[in-house]
Order: C-alpha cells, then structure tokens, then sequence
C-alpha cells in the first residue's frame, strides 16, 4: 500500500460511498456482503438441519411418515430449483455481455420458476393436509412445515430481489447497478444448495 | 474467462446436477439396507452442493478471504452436531444400533 | 450522500437517515430510553426480595407471576435492547468508519435497516406488555416446557410477540455485522493497513463477527419455539416426542458467544484509551489480536456449562469444563496485557481513564468468579443461586456501564462537537463504582449461601432469612445506583447543547477520528481523505517534540 496515494476515488462507482477501496482486488464490498450473509445463513440451516438429522436418528418411525411425503412433486421441485437456478446463471452472464433483451429472458425465466416451485410446494403441503398431516402431527411433520417453509421463505426472498432487478432491467436503469445480477445469482444458488440437502434429508432417508 | 466457454460450461453443470438429482431419487428404488442407501444419498447431495458452490458460485476463483467466511459455517456445523449428540439422541451404548 | 450541498429534510437527516453517525446516535438514545426501562424492572427486582409482599413506590405489589415477568424483561431488554445496541451498534456505526478513514459504513442503506429493526423489536417488546394474558414470563433464557406451550405458562401472545421482538434483534445485529465486517474490509483509507487498525475496530469487528456466526441456532430454535406456542407442535414438549434440552443446547450455543459479543466492545474502546492516558503504546497487539482470535475460538464450544444442572448428559460434563477454564486464558492475557500497558505510563488522571480503570477492577472479579461457575463440580452446588447474578453483573455491568461509559465519556466531544461537565462526571464515577459494588458484592455471599435466585418472596423460606439484612443493604444500593445514573442522564443532555466547545482533538490521540471535526460533518472528512503513515499507538517516540503522532499527516 504506497503511501503516496492521492485521494482519488477508487471506488467502483454506485456501489456505495465515494472513499478509498482497500479489500482485495477481485472482491467488491457486495459480493463481501452476500458471500458473509450466506455464511450466516449456512449456520442457521446448520442449527436447523442438525437438530432434524439428531431428532431423525432416535425416531426410526420418521421413515414411514416420510415415505407419506410426495416423492414425486419433490423430485419435480429439485428439478425446478435447478432449472431456476441455470436460467440465473445465463442470466448473469447475460450482464456481462450486456445482452439487454437476454437478461430480461432469463429473469423472467428464473422468476416463473421460483414461483412454480412455491406452487408445487403449496402443493405438497394441501396433499399433507388433506392427509391430515398437519404441523401439530408429530416430530416428523413439524420439522418438514418449519424445513420447508423456511427454505420457501428464501425463495420468496430472492424472488423480491429478482423482481426489483427484472424491473430496472425494463426500465433501463440495470446498467449502474448491473453487479447485483450476479450476486443475486450467489444467493439464489445457496439457496438451491440448501434444498439439495433439505430434499435427501425429508424425502429419501432410509 | 469468456462468456462463450461460460454459457458451455453452465451447460455441462446443468446436465451433471439434473443427472445426479435423478441418480439419488433412483438409489431409493434400489432399496438397499438402510445404512448404504442414508450414504449414498448423501454422498450425492455432498457432490452436487460442491459443484454448484465451485461452479456456479465461483467459489474457485474468490480470494483466501471468502475460503476462510464459508469454512467457518461448517466447521460449526460439526461442532452443533457432534456436541447435541449426548443429549438429543439420549447417548447410550444400544444408540449405534439405531445407524 | 457524500456531496454535502443538498439540503436534507428534517425526516430523511434525523429519522430515515443513512449518515452512521446518526444512525449511532439513534442507537445511543434507544439503549439509553431501554437502559432506564431495564433499571425500573432492577429496582422492582430489587424491592421484592429485600421486602416481600411490601406494594413497591410507583408500581404498587410487586405478586409473584409479575415478579417472573419483571425477571423476564430486565434480562432480555438490558441485553438485547441495552447492551447490544449500547456497546455493540453505538461505537461501532460511529467509530468503524471515523477511525478507519472511511466516509460512512459499506451499505448505508442497510445500516439504516438495522436500527429500524432493533428500534421494531424494542416496540414490539413493550407492546406485549399489553397483550392478554401478559408479557413472557418464563427467564429470558426462556426453558422449555415452560415457555413452550401457553397452558403451562398460561402467556400465549406474549411469548410470541417476545420471539418475535428477540428476532428482530437478532436481524439487526447479524445484518449490522456484516456492515462492519464489509467496511473494515473494504473502506479503509490509503495507507490503513490491518496492522495499523485501532484496537477499538478490531474488537467491534470480533463482537460483530462472532455474533452472526453464532446466532444462526438460535434463530431455527425461536422458529421452533414460535410453532410450539402457536401451532401446537412438540419440538421441545416431552409428550410431543419433542427434546427440552434442544432449545437449551441451541440457546447457549448462540448464548455463551453473545456475552463476549457484549464484552469485546468495552475491551476495544478501553485498550485505545489505555494508550492515549498513558501516553505509551499498548503492551503486546499483536499478542492481544491472537488471544482475542484464541478466545473467539473457544467461544463456541463452552456453551453447555450453563447446562451443567439442567439435565446435560454427564459425558459432557468434563470436555465443558475443560474448555471453560481453559477460555479464561486468552482473556487473561488480554487484561494483563492492560495492566502492562500502565507500566511506564506518564498517566493522564481524566474521566475516560478512570472510568476505564473501573472497568479493569470491576471486570476482574467477574471474570475469576466465572472459573468457579465453569467446572462442573462446584457448579452443581453454585448454579442457579445469587452467585451467579452477582457474576454475570459482574461481567455484564462493567462492560457495559464502566466499559461503555469510558467511551462515552471519551468522545462525547467527537459526537456532539461539545464538553461533558467534568465535575458531574467524576461524581457519577464514584457514585457509581461504590454503590455497584455495594448492590453486587454481598450477593455472592448470599449466592454461596445457597439461596437461589428468581424467588419472588424469600420471607417463604426461612433458611433464607439470615440474608434478609444483606438483601436489604443490596436493594438500598440498587436504588442508589440507580439514582447516580440520573447525574449522567443530565450531564449528556446539559453538555449537549450548553457544554464549552470541543476542540478537534482534546486529548492529544493519535486515531484518525480526531482528525475530523467535532461532531464530524457529512462525509466525515470533507474533500481529503487521510492518508495514514503511521500506527495508532506511536506515542512519546524517543527523539520526538511531541508525545504524540497522528497516524495521518496529510490532514
């Protein structure tokens, strides 16, 4: 760090104040920000996951009551999620070449199938309900409603942000804030990792 | 890294992932004892969380910085795990036979 | 935001404002409206036990389900609405930027998010004072099966507006972490390297990091308790098939890291005001970097000693211990580190020192009284008794009255551009320092005792009356104290706007923030940024005019 520095503004324009940028030279402070919730975020799913994997070790009467759960509608949504989560990454990479009409594609193409997941999650759970599974109806069921529902909670959240970026996209305005695309993207796949441990964990356990 | 190589390699990701998460929904049909088929399902899961965060997120090309952010999630990971043992499973010696 | 010309409206410059400092002040207010609820709830706590069944002045009869209420409340809002926004948000929303150079926090917008949250959790706090069926009433540690269904604890909506406000918190100060961890990382000025960081940044930034690395549990655990009252799921009720001691396990492991999150602040603010009263740089930085990463360390797995007596498998009983007893290392090393730095100091004998040196005694015997409660064996006797609420005040108070107080007291000029009466300040040190140790001190006779704390009427028990004087002298000098923290209330709010005018540097610093004016403007540094060439703690250089050096000279 030459100390000869003048103040110039270093700093990748619209991504925060005007100051000096001192992290390291391939990061920027948003994608700092969005790898450091994702740690935070693993460690919630960590208490999350490990107690449902402890509480799964002692009641070996969970497997029947998993075999209850759609196996079919949760293979469909593994594939969904993967799907939403290949269209984000041409999506991506669409910015990056400034392919304006691409990125409006593959947004709206991420976002229809964020929404199809919920759908099919929505469901899922009608057809436990109906079953009479119900949160209230043992262990089992009331780490798959809490599990999902947090997991479908992401989702939500993600697609809000998809949303707003699909909408600068229409108005033009992406082009400043093009950075939030991709890390959109980091987010989006970390929530696709969650559910490539959430499904195994719920649906194929012995 | 060009975007042409980019869109391929995406390509490439997409199959192996949808491949595996077929793969493990196929082990199931399988019915193999219950240890195996608990490994092997998640050796698979193991497998397609490392490719999307390797691929996908870049992983691969970040600085020692973020390795060290995203290694300590699952080091606590272990720990949560490991220490409720005791506790939540109610550790005896017959608790083995539940694997 | 960094161009200064626009003119900024009364809402967008005071309430949705994204400027840190005045998102800090936001703080600083909310824990300080917090701080004086809390200390109502301590001294209605206090009268109970010195005189049972006797209707307490402005309150009336203290029965004994509010009493558990009341019990509730003070520690969750002197933790979560007092301590975290007090030690934790207040300096660092003020200081991470001004004295790593930086013109204002990574994510402004985001930072405004976290106040607004606390400020939510806060609001929905008191409003389930008002709900039916009362606040939350089972310890702010909140034990299942007790708090986990509304038949045993007879309190439905106040238990879930409680989870719901605790989240809230928890929002807040993960997303306000990772703030802090962004802009220590990215927005430091030329020059700035991580071995010329203050130790005050370094420790904000290890309170913030070990907290969003360890709330995580604990946010699935409120889930989990929020379904149990609500949706009547058996996570935690043993007739559910459900595991009390899940939520005791993923509590702590999210609240044994939490004490130290409210710790390390008080540590940074005193080191750096250790070297500029001593005029000398602190003693061993980069010894004291490496036991605060060895202490973090071994923050996460220490938790289960405050599960020794709640039905812990016995097997971990000792591994606890071990790693408990063995955490006091790194922290000793750290506080002797502080003692080194005295030796040879030209001390400087003003407020921000003394209040620090206050904190270095009180602190003391809070942590060596935590040795005893860490090995399992003495804690079977020890545990759940007045030994331990003398300990944890011991811990908790220091840090954040003595500890945090020593920094306010240190740059309140900074913040608002004006002096604190020095007269007044010094009479709330010692009245202070006396009548917290006259409240605390006898407890842990009372505790080794053997009486057993949240008893609403210890007259019940007569094995208990022989402590009926010293639970008397302790409830006078919880009033008292109490009563002292009125003189500082009234000294900010005097110094505020009629103290004598700060200089840009009154004490003689070397950190960057004093470069700044007092209070520092939009921007913080106008149109330079400074460029740092030196480290903070070069005082009295052999050779040199001054005793002192700024680490920035272009300023």
């Amino acid at each position: 760090m030459d100390t000869s520095h003048s103040e110039a503004v270093v700093y990748p324009p619209g991504e925060g104040p005007t100051g000096h940028y001192s992290g390291p030279s391939d990061l920027t402070t948003g994608r700092l920000g969005v790898w450091a919730l994702i740690a935070s975020e693993i460690v919630l799913f960590a208490g999350l996951l490990g107690s449902f994997i402890l509480m799964r070790m002692i009641h070996p009467e969970w497997a029947e009551k998993a075999r209850e759960l759609n196996l079919y509608a949760g293979t469909l949504n593994s594939l969904v999620l993967l799907i939403s989560n290949f269209f984000m990454m041409k999506a991506s990479s669409a910015v990056a070449d400034h392919r304006e009409d691409d990125v409006k594609k593959f947004l709206s193409l991420t976002i229809l199938l964020g929404f199809f997941f919920l759908l099919v999650k929505a469901y899922e759970y009608s057809g436990e309900f109906k079953h009479g599974n119900f949160p209230s109806s043992g262990g089992f069921w009331s780490f798959y409603f809490l599990m999902t529902g947090i997991h479908a909670t992401h989702i939500l959240g993600g697609l809000v942000a998809l949303g707003i970026l699909l909408n600068r996209a229409f108005h033009g305005t992406l082009e400043s804030t093009k950075g939030r695309v991709a890390l959109t993207g980091l987010y989006w796949s970390f929530v696709e990792v969650v559910w490539i441990f959430l499904f195994p964990l719920l649906y194929l356990l012995a | 890294m060009s975007t042409t190589t980019a869109n391929s390699k995406h390509g490439m990701v997409f199959g192996a992932l949808v491949a595996m998460a077929l793969s493990s929904v196929g082990i199931v049909f399988l019915h193999l004892p219950g240890l195996t088929q608990n490994i092997a399902v998640f050796s698979v899961a193991f497998l397609m969380a490392g490719l999307v965060f390797f691929q996908y997120m870049d992983l691969k090309s970040e600085g020692k910085l973020i390795y060290w952010i995203m290694v300590i999630p699952f080091v606590l990971f272990a720990i949560l795990v490991v220490l409720f043992i005791p506790d939540v499973c109610h550790y005896s010696i017959d608790f083995l036979k539940v694997l | 935001m960094s161009h200064d010309s626009h003119k900024q409206s009364f809402i967008s410059h005071y309430i949705f404002s994204t400027d840190h400092k005045m998102i800090a002040k936001q703080f600083l207010l909310l824990s300080i409206i917090m701080a004086c609820l809390g200390g109502f709830m301590a001294y209605l706590i206090r009268w109970e036990v010195a005189f049972p069944n006797v209707p307490a002045p402005f309150f009336g009869l203290v029965s004994p389900d509010k009493f558990n209420a009341i019990i509730t409340l003070h520690g969750t809002i002197m933790i979560f609405f007092v301590g975290m926004p007090f030690l934790a948000a207040f300096p660092s929303n003020f200081f991470i930027p001004l004295m790593i150079g930086a013109r204002d926090m990574a994510f402004p917008k985001l930072n405004l998010a976290s106040f607004w949250l606390t400020f939510t959790g806060a609001v929905l706090l008191v409003a389930s004072f008002f709900v039916p069926g009362g606040p939350v009433a089972g310890g702010w540690v909140g034990y299942p099966p007790l708090s986990a269904s509304s038949e045993f604890a007879g309190v439905k909506w106040g238990a879930a507006l409680w989870i719901l406000s605790l989240a809230m918190a928890f929002f807040s100060s993960s997303v306000g972490g990772l703030n802090y961890l962004v802009t220590v990382i990215s927005l430091r000025a030329p020059g700035m390297t991580y071995s010329r960081v203050p130790m005050t940044v370094w420790f904000l930034l290890g309170s913030a990091v070990t907290f969003f690395f360890s709330v995580g549990p604990l946010i699935a655990g409120a889930f989990m308790l929020l379904m149990d009252n609500m949706f009547g799921t058996g996570f935690f009720l043993p007739a559910k098939g459900g595991e009390p001691m899940l939520w005791e396990h993923l509590f702590w492991f999210f609240g044994h890291p939490e004490v130290y999150v409210l710790f390390f602040p008080a540590l940074g603010m005193g080191l750096d005001i250790m070297a500029t009263f001593t005029r000398k740089p602190i003693f061993g930085y980069k010894l004291i970097l490496g036991s605060t990463v060895g202490a973090i360390t071994l923050s996460f797995i220490v938790w289960a000693h405050h599960m020794f007596l709640s039905g812990l498998n016995p097997v971990l009983a000792t591994p606890f211990s071990i790693t408990t007893i063995l955490i006091s290392i790194p922290f000793a090393i750290i506080i002797f580190c502080m003692f080194a730095s005295l030796r040879h100091g030209a001390i400087r004998m003003e407020l921000p020192f003394l209040w620090m040196v206050g904190f270095l005694a009180t602190f003391l015997v809070g942590g060596l009284t935590g040795i005893f409660l860490g090995s399992a064996s003495a804690d079977i006797y020890l545990h759940g008794t007045y030994f331990v609420v003398a300990h944890f005040h011991y811990t908790l108070f220091p840090s954040v009255f003595f500890g945090g107080f020593s920094g306010v007291y240190y740059w309140f000029s900074k913040m608002y551009g004006r002096e604190l009466n020095k007269k007044l300040g010094l009479l709330h040190l010692v009245l202070t320092f006396i009548f917290f140790n006259g409240t605390f001190w006898p407890l842990f006779r009372v505790g080794i005792g053997g009486m057993i704390r949240r008893i609403a009427d210890p007259s019940f028990y007569p094995q208990y009356q022989q402590f009926a004087n010293w639970n008397i002298f302790c409830t006078i000098s919880a009033i008292a104290l109490i009563a002292s923290q009125a003189i500082f209330l009234w000294n900010i709010v005097w110094s505020m706007t009629h103290g004598p005018k700060a200089v840009k540097n009154p004490y003689d610093s070397n950190t960057l923030e004093w470069l700044a004016d007092s209070p520092p403007p939009h921007g913080n540094w106008g149109a330079k940024l400074p460029i740092v060439t030196g480290d903070p703690y070069e005082y009295s250089k052999p050779g040199e005019a001054k005793d002192w050096r700024s680490q920035a000279q272009n300023l």
